[in-house]
């Protein structure tokens, strides 16, 4: 789950949290820029060597137990390579990594991955099916209060190992009949879990990697990535990083010859990143949201912007379970009083694509435009029809929880004025910083929360079970349905792959559609400007990070 | 902050001179009225040579200039500061909109003038709290010392340590934000300034051979603090009080900037100077106007400071 701070394109203040965000969830930076186009097809061209400069907030973390924001994600990805991977691009695809192939038993709840042979961690290890034991042992065992360790939720012996403390010391879902053998066992039907298995919470580790408190792994770890830390340095908090190509790496050998992350402080970071990128001190960044225009103008004719629909959605959270918005009319009311068009070219500069599903664009067969297309629309005369049906009476107090350090103020003020205006109702804004926020919202103390959400991997159902699930993670505006659930439980069993995309579709319309229980503002376009006189297949990938595997000189 | 020396005062009576003209308020019939020799009170005297210092007389016309702006805001103010206009975002100043437009297409100008309020509210605020804080605790520790004295200084040495912006965002998480956090703050980390030097002056008056007069002419302590003391020891806090209201308006300024001021929709300078750094650059009315308007009201509040100083100091004479 990545739950993203940042809006979008406001993110001008705090990324830091945002990187929380971002990593934690979404990542918020989804405010990147707009932009332009695409530069896949240059990738071709490119030389070797180089070292490529980035700009990044201070990671919460690198080390693959606990790596969960856009950030820490930056870096993670670089040194380690799961079972899958989906990290060379930004489409619904997924690749062999470690595992050469995989194969399931009939109700999906035994996983066998056939590993490729002579892989190696950059200290010379090989990469075994023991490798991933430890990996994932290491992140799931209570004592590592590991923040993502729920991506393993369904692997048999979980709950046992994750009890805090651990009833157990081995995972025992997990085994390896032979070296490059590695079995999953689940106690639930997960027909996708494979593309659970490129997420860095599942990368393998090398026997000397130890439990997630050893400090030396957590800011040197040793993976089997395009690139390892350079030898002799390791993370030098609040201040940068750097990464040095892996020559003995089993698939495409990257071009460049190394990547400097440089850590920017959170307050003001996307601003700094974008002037650090315009004195010519990183080569690539994300621009402030305030500064879309200018960046477009400037970088879109010189080839210089990039543009991407992204795997994620912004979107308004209302309490469902509590409250005046506990009436689905009442939270149609919402959707219906807020412009997102006009929030969109006035504040955002046009950059934004309102939504009207809560899946995004980029997930194909699976999008549906009409998810919610009644209601997420701007129509004052419906909406105060639906509040009157909703008993949303004027004179209600709202409270709209945000994140402060994401530059969400000019949001959140628009939609305080639309509501307050087309329904009578009082807002009360109440920002936080972001990790308070998300714990404001997992007490239920709001009405309306402005949140975001970026894929964890390429699935829709992660798009669905883990924001309005019956008691999933996740899942703070508390809504539960009965009928929904039943058709996740369905999705993830094994049925066709057409049944599989009915039943996502029409848990989708269920909840969005029927219930308004998430209310989609925007999707997650994101922008970036680079040099493209300088380098070569620039592009981002599923995390929303530079494709630094393709990257090279001109 | 200025220093402010404790200064001696001169006596409660009224000081007769031979100067004509300045007739001063609050005369006192007595002999020399009688006498035909013009009287001029402590004030009077006070008051005209504080308006013979030119910039204490232009810092006034700029405080008064900010408290009209607070009172008539709805009257100078050409649009409702919380109006947003989508179609009219980020406008460059113009005849429509003198000072622009901000991200949300409200009106500077009227953010501006309605930001006056907040900036005197918080300022005047804060520091009569403070005031009455300091006043009270110094008072008790300059006259009644030992114990007390010893109390309440190291209490004022805790609050010396903090720093007032760290100290005030402590309060305002706790509290919330808005305007009454932030008075309360400010005013909780202004006041042991006050009470420092309330208490150094207090110290050096009680001995003097007046306040010795009404001991030994049977005056209770009561009497002795409020008609005697209190009044002559002041002057170093009201010069020190008015230059804090310019502190005061700068640091809730800061704490708005920070995002732990008052709520972000309320005009406020802060908030709009924070809401426009971003813009820093390229569309700079933004944060321009607003930070001219604290600058404005903090000068006019540092030199009516300056110019009470210089006309309560004794040695200035």
């Amino acid at each position: 789950m990545r739950h993203t701070g940042n809006s979008g394109r406001f993110a001008a203040v705090a990324l830091c949290l945002s990187l929380l965000a971002a990593a934690c969830g979404g990542s918020d930076d989804d405010n990147d820029n707009a932009g332009g186009q695409t530069n896949t097809t240059a990738a071709a061209t490119g030389k070797t060597g180089g070292v490529f400069r980035i700009a990044i907030g201070e990671p919460a973390a690198i080390d693959p137990y606990n790596t969960r924001e856009s950030e820490g994600t930056n870096v993670n990805k670089r040194l380690f390579v799961g079972l899958v991977t989906y990290d060379g691009n930004a489409e619904l695809k997924m690749r062999p990594g470690v595992a050469e192939k995989w194969s399931f038993n009939t109700d999906c709840t035994q996983w066998t991955f056939n590993l490729r042979k002579g892989s190696k961690f950059t200290n010379g290890e090989e990469v075994t099916a023991k490798s991933f034991i430890d990996g994932w042992t290491r992140a799931v065992i209570g004592t590592a209060a590991s923040q993502v360790a729920y991506h393993l939720t369904d692997v048999q012996g979980y709950k046992e190992l994750h009890a805090a403390p651990p009833t157990a010391t081995t995972f025992s879902g997990l085994s390896a009949p032979d070296p490059y053998t590695f079995v999953v066992k689940l106690s639930a039907s997960d027909c996708e879990f494979d593309k659970k298995t490129g997420t860095p919470v599942t990368s393998p580790v090398p026997s000397t990697a130890g439990d997630a408190k050893n400090q030396t792994f957590n800011e040197a770890p040793v993976g089997n990535g395009q690139f390892m830390i350079k030898p002799g340095t390791k993370w030098e908090h609040n201040q940068k990083i750097s990464l040095v190509r892996n020559d003995g790496f089993f698939g495409d050998k990257p071009k460049l010859d190394g990547i400097d992350y440089t850590i920017f402080p959170a307050q003001g970071r996307l601003d700094a990143e974008y002037r650090a990128f315009t004195a010519g001190d990183v080569d690539f960044a994300r621009i402030p949201p305030a500064l879309f225009s200018q960046a477009k103008s400037t970088y879109e004719p010189q080839g210089n912007f990039l543009k991407q629909e992204m795997f994620g959605i912004n979107y308004i959270m209302p309490n469902s379970a509590k409250g005046p918005l506990a009436n689905a009319d009442a939270r149609k009311a919402v959707s219906l009083a807020i412009d997102r068009d006009a929030i969109n070219k006035g504040v955002y500069q046009g950059s934004l694509t309102s939504a009207t599903a809560l899946i995004p664009p980029p997930f194909g067969e699976f999008y549906q435009a009409s998810t919610c297309a009644d209601t997420c629309k701007y129509d004052p005369v419906k909406a105060k029809e639906f509040a009157t049906k909703g008993g949303l009476t004027p004179g209600t107090h709202l409270k709209l929880s945000y994140n402060n350090d994401g530059g969400h103020e000019p949001l959140v003020q628009a939609w305080k004025d639309q509501l307050e205006r087309n329904l009578g109702v009082v807002v009360d804004l109440d920002g936080k910083p972001f990790a308070e926020q998300l714990q404001q919202r997992d007490k239920g103390d709001f009405d309306l929360a402005r949140a975001g959400w970026s894929a964890d991997y390429p699935t829709a159902d992660n798009f669905l079970f883990p924001l309005l699930g019956t008691g999933a993670e996740d899942n703070d505006g508390g809504y539960s349905n009965k009928a929904f659930d039943a058709l996740i439980t369905k999705e993830r069993s094994p049925v066709s792959d057409s049944e599989r995309k009915k039943a996502i579709q029409d848990a989708e319309k269920l909840a969005v559609g029927t219930d308004a229980a998430a209310i989609p503002t925007y999707y997650r376009t994101q922008y970036r400007v680079f040099d493209s006189k300088k380098w070569s297949g620039v592009s981002l990938d599923f995390h929303e990070n530079p494709t630094l595997g393709t990257i090279g000189p001109r | 902050m200025t220093e402010v020396a404790p200064t001696q005062s001169p006596a409660p009576a009224g000081e007769i001179t031979l100067e004509a003209g300045a007739g001063g308020f609050g005369n006192v019939e007595n002999e020399a009225t009688v006498l035909g020799i013009r009287q001029q009170t402590q004030f009077g005297d006070v008051r005209r040579r504080f308006f013979r210092h030119k910039l204490a007389v232009v810092g006034l016309v700029m405080v008064g200039l900010v408290f009209l702006a607070a009172i008539a805001s709805p009257v100078i103010a050409t649009r409702p500061p919380k109006a947003q206009d989508l179609t009219n975002t980020l406008q460059e100043p113009s005849s429509a909109h003198w000072f622009g437009t901000d991200e949300l297409g409200r009106d500077q100008f009227s953010r501006v003038i309605y930001g006056s309020r907040i900036a005197v509210t918080v300022g005047l605020a804060s520091i009569i709290l403070a005031l009455v804080i300091g006043v009270t605790l110094g008072a008790v520790s300059g006259y009644l010392g030992r114990g007390w004295d010893a109390v309440i200084m190291r209490t004022a040495d805790v609050f010396f340590a903090f720093p007032l912006i760290i100290g005030a965002i402590v309060v305002i998480l706790v509290m919330g934000r808005g305007v009454t956090p932030v008075v309360i703050s400010l005013g909780i980390f202004s006041w042991a300034t006050i009470a420092r030097l309330l208490r150094s002056s207090i110290l050096s008056i009680r001995e003097a051979e007046y306040v010795e007069a009404a001991r030994s002419l049977g005056a209770g302590k009561w009497r002795i603090v409020t008609r005697h003391v209190l009044p002559n020891s002041m002057a170093p806090v009201l010069v020190y009080a008015m230059v804090s209201v310019a502190t005061a308006i700068v640091a809730e300024a800061a704490l708005s900037y920070l995002g732990a001021g008052v709520q972000p929709d309320v005009p406020d300078w802060g908030n709009m100077i924070s809401a426009g750094q971003k813009f820093f650059g390229f569309k700079d009315y933004l944060w321009f106007f607003p930070s001219m308007a604290v600058v404005f009201t903090v000068l006019g509040f540092i030199f009516v400071g300056d110019g009470l100083r210089d006309a309560l100091d004794p040695r200035l004479r």
